[in-house]
Order: structure tokens, then C-alpha cells, then sequence
């Protein structure tokens, strides 16, 4: 197998590589920054890589480990123990979801347990297959199948806790009085 | 497998499909198709997750985030040792047309400083790719510093004022390992590792010499580290600065 040309590996995973970054940092800027370096870090190193067929998996393992270079010089590592959230599961009623928008989604992702929030997105993105999130963050297939598993139930969660305190922050328009014209 | 291994399973099936086709999954699959309970909550966590996904892909990176990782490669594609002088971009192609093929993994040894030996012996030997060029041993050592790598203070006797090639850093075992070549009459390459990272160190603070490969192979240590130096250079030559 041919390697793939440079442009062609960016126009296939920069979409998706940018939405994994925004999904880790939370913003844009970073998200933008970590694609960026992940493809510079491609540049120099990509040739090394033996086998092309893992070049995907090579690239979300890249940014991902930036992300956590990053995090680690910043200390900006969020370990926040969302347990709990698990024991009272949402109900499996998909209609809530549909009040929900792309930001919502990415701050609830990012305020998730990193531990769920990396597999999650991995998964959401569609691009990798448990078996290749088990490859891109060196982990069990089993562990992979349980952190998706409970990592959805918190999301859920979460995602409805944002829903419901976006419709108590609703400040209602001041009623207009229409005046009917003679 | 039952209805609760079947839903541990398909939590990882993805709402495109696309692992319908998994051994694991399609025998989860199957037990939904014989179970309308299973069934209809299959079919809610497949609508619940489509809707997350489509949402997450809604997410448009900024437009022009392409143009600039395009335009970098433009930069990284021009490596800093064109610019270096010919005798340099001589020795760095010296060292790839000459080299084997790297396989830094080798099977046990008798103990692991021994394993860690002829490890560098094999890279050595091999083809190596730097992913730093300077002259400069301090500016070489300052990258290092800069990737947590073990970067060296001072090398031994006349290795400090031969001008560098290169560095990289690699990891051996999860170990980082740091690799300095300098270009002397000929290549050096000097393999450093934390001392407390390798066990079985020879017990003499003198170089230590073999040699391995149709190269001589010299080790030596100080508080902080230990190293490997590969090299073609005799024996006697080595002895005559370390």
C-alpha cells in the first residue's frame, strides 16, 4: 500500500481530528492548535510509521497525547468524579434530545470524566471503531465497551441537567400588546 | 450471551453501521432481533446516539484551519539540514544509505543493561531518522531538556567539542531514551538513559569498551545517567579522548 499523500490524510481527518481537540479542549482555538500541530507532527514523523493502514489511528493518537502534553504543562487536567451520575440513568426516551445543539453537546463532553469523554467522542465521531479506540489510547476492548457504556449513561445525564438548566435561565420577552390599525 | 452482555456490547456499536460486521457485535445483533424488549432498546440508544453524532459533526473548524496545516507542511518540508554545511549533509547521508533496517525491540538478555546495549548497537547499525538538527551540543541538549528526554551536561573528554548532527528522543521499554550524533574523523552516537531507568550497570565508574557489531562499543556513567556511545572509530582511537 501506497502511503497517503499529505493533503489527502488532511482533507480525510482534519474534520474530525478538529472536532476530537474541540470535544479534549473545549474551545476552538485550542481544538484548531492541536489539529495543526498533530499534522505538523505528521510531516515530521509520518514517515516512520511502517504500516499506512494505521495512519488514522496514528493521528488521533497524536493529538490526543498533545492534548495531554498540553494539559500537563497547564495543569489543566480535570478529573472530576461524575460516579454518581450512573446510579440514576435517564430514561432511554430519545425525544429530550432533540432541544439539544452542537455547543451543548461539546460542553457537556468536555465537563465529562476525561476517562469517558475521550473514548466517547471517538465514538461519536463515527470515524473509529471500538476496536481502533482501543488502539489509539492503548487500552482493553472490554475496557473501551465499559467506559462507552458508562460514559453515554453520564452524558445523558449531564445533557439533560444542561437542557433543564437552560430552560430555567430562559429570561421571557416582555409581552408586546398588538394594536389592531382602524 | 445474555440480554445485559448483549447491551455492554452494543454500547460500542456506532449508529452508521459500520460494525455490523464485528464478530461480537453481529452476536449481539442477533439477540436483538430475538428479543422485542432487547429490541426496542437497541433501537433508542441507536436514535439516542445518532442525535449526539449529528450534533458533534455539526462543528465546523475554523475556515481557514486546512489552508494553514497546507501552508506548515511547506515549512516542515524543508529540513533544517539543507542548510547545513555539505560535510554535515554528507555524514547524515552516510548514515542512511548505510543503514539496515532499525529494530530497536530484541528478544531477553542476560540483563537489561546488556539488552539496553544492544539496542543502541542495532539503531546504530540501522537506519536512523533525528528529529533535530544543530550543530550545537548545548542547543541538541536544550531540545532534549525542552522533551523531558535525558539531556546530556557534559560529555566525555574530546566528545564535547565535536560539532553535532543531530538528536532524537525514543522510548525503549516506556523508557525515554536520548540519542545525541556527533560528527567526529566519524559518526558518534551517543545513547543516554537515566541511571536509575537501567538496572545490571557495570560496576566500574572507567568507559567500559566492546565491540559488537564491526563497531566499538563504549559505556560509561556519571550521577545522573549512562551512556552508549556506537561508533565505527577503533578502540584505540576512542581511548585516546574518553
Amino acid at each position: 500500500m501506497s502511503p497517503p499523500s499529505f493533503q489527502s490524510l488532511v482533507d480525510t481527518y482534519y474534520e474530525s481530528l478538529f472536532r476530537f481537540g474541540q470535544s479534549l479542549a473545549g474551545n476552538a482555538s485550542d481544538a484548531a492548535d492541536l489539529t495543526q500541530q498533530t499534522f505538523f507532527i505528521w510531516a515530521k514523523k509520518g514517515h516512520a510509521l511502517r504500516d499506512v493502514a494505521k495512519a488514522k489511528s496514528w493521528l488521533f493518537t497524536t493529538l490526543y497525547r498533545e492534548f495531554l502534553k498540553q494539559n500537563r504543562r497547564s495543569q489543566r487536567i480535570d478529573y472530576r468524579e461524575n460516579d454518581e451520575i450512573e446510579r440514576t440513568a435517564p430514561p432511554t426516551e430519545p425525544t429530550w434530545l432533540e432541544t439539544i445543539d452542537a455547543t451543548l453537546v461539546v460542553e457537556t463532553l468536555s465537563n465529562l470524566n476525561e476517562t469517558f469523554r475521550v473514548p466517547l467522542t471517538l465514538f461519536y465521531l463515527e470515524d473509529s471503531s471500538y476496536k481502533e479506540i482501543a488502539e489509539i489510547l492503548k487500552i482493553p476492548l472490554g475496557t473501551v465497551m465499559s467506559r462507552l457504556s458508562r460514559g453515554k449513561q453520564q452524558l445523558r445525564h449531564l445533557l439533560r441537567d444542561a437542557i433543564e438548566t437552560r430552560r430555567n435561565n430562559i429570561i421571557p420577552l416582555p409581552r408586546v400588546e398588538r394594536q389592531s390599525h382602524g | 450471551m445474555d440480554k445485559k452482555e448483549a447491551k455492554f456490547v452494543l454500547s460500542a456499536y456506532r449508529p452508521n453501521g459500520k460494525d455490523a460486521g464485528d464478530s461480537q457485535i453481529s452476536a449481539a445483533l442477533e439477540l436483538v432481533n430475538c428479543d422485542p424488549d432487547l429490541k426496542k432498546w437497541f433501537e433508542s440508544e441507536v436514535k439516542q446516539d445518532q442525535m449526539i453524532t449529528d450534533k458533534l459533526k455539526e462543528l465546523r473548524p475554523p475556515s481557514g484551519l486546512r489552508t494553514q496545516i497546507l501552508a506548515g507542511m511547506k515549512v516542515v518540508e524543508s529540513p533544517p539540514w539543507w542548510r547545513r554545511s555539505s560535510i554535515m549533509a554528507l555524514a547524515a547521508s552516510l548514515i542512511v544509505v548505510f543503514g539496515l533496517i532499525f529494530s530497536w525491540n530484541r528478544p531477553s538478555y542476560d540483563s537489561e543493561f546488556a539488552e539496553f546495549r544492544a539496542s543502541a548497537v542495532s539503531y546504530a547499525a540501522g537506519f536512523i531518522s533525528l528529529d533535530y538538527f544543530a550543530d550545537d551540543l548545548s542547543t541538541l541538549a536544550g531540545w532534549l531538556k525542552e522533551k523531558d528526554a535525558p539531556a546530556v551536561t557534559d560529555l566525555a573528554g574530546k566528545l564535547e567539542s565535536m560539532p553535532g548532527i543531530g538528536c532524537r528522543t525514543m522510548s525503549w521499554h516506556g523508557k525515554t531514551i536520548s540519542l545525541i550524533c556527533l560528527q567526529g574523523d566519524t559518526v558518534y552516537h551517543v545513547f543516554m538513559v537515566d541511571r536509575d531507568e537501567v538496572s545490571d550497570l557495570p560496576e566500574s565508574d572507567e568507559p567500559q569498551f566492546w565491540e559488537m557489531k564491526r563497531r566499538t562499543v563504549v559505556s560509561w556513567k556519571d550521577s545522573e545517567r549512562v551512556y552508549i556511545m556506537v561508533t565505527k572509530a577503533s578502540a584505540d582511537e576512542v581511548r585516546t579522548f574518553l
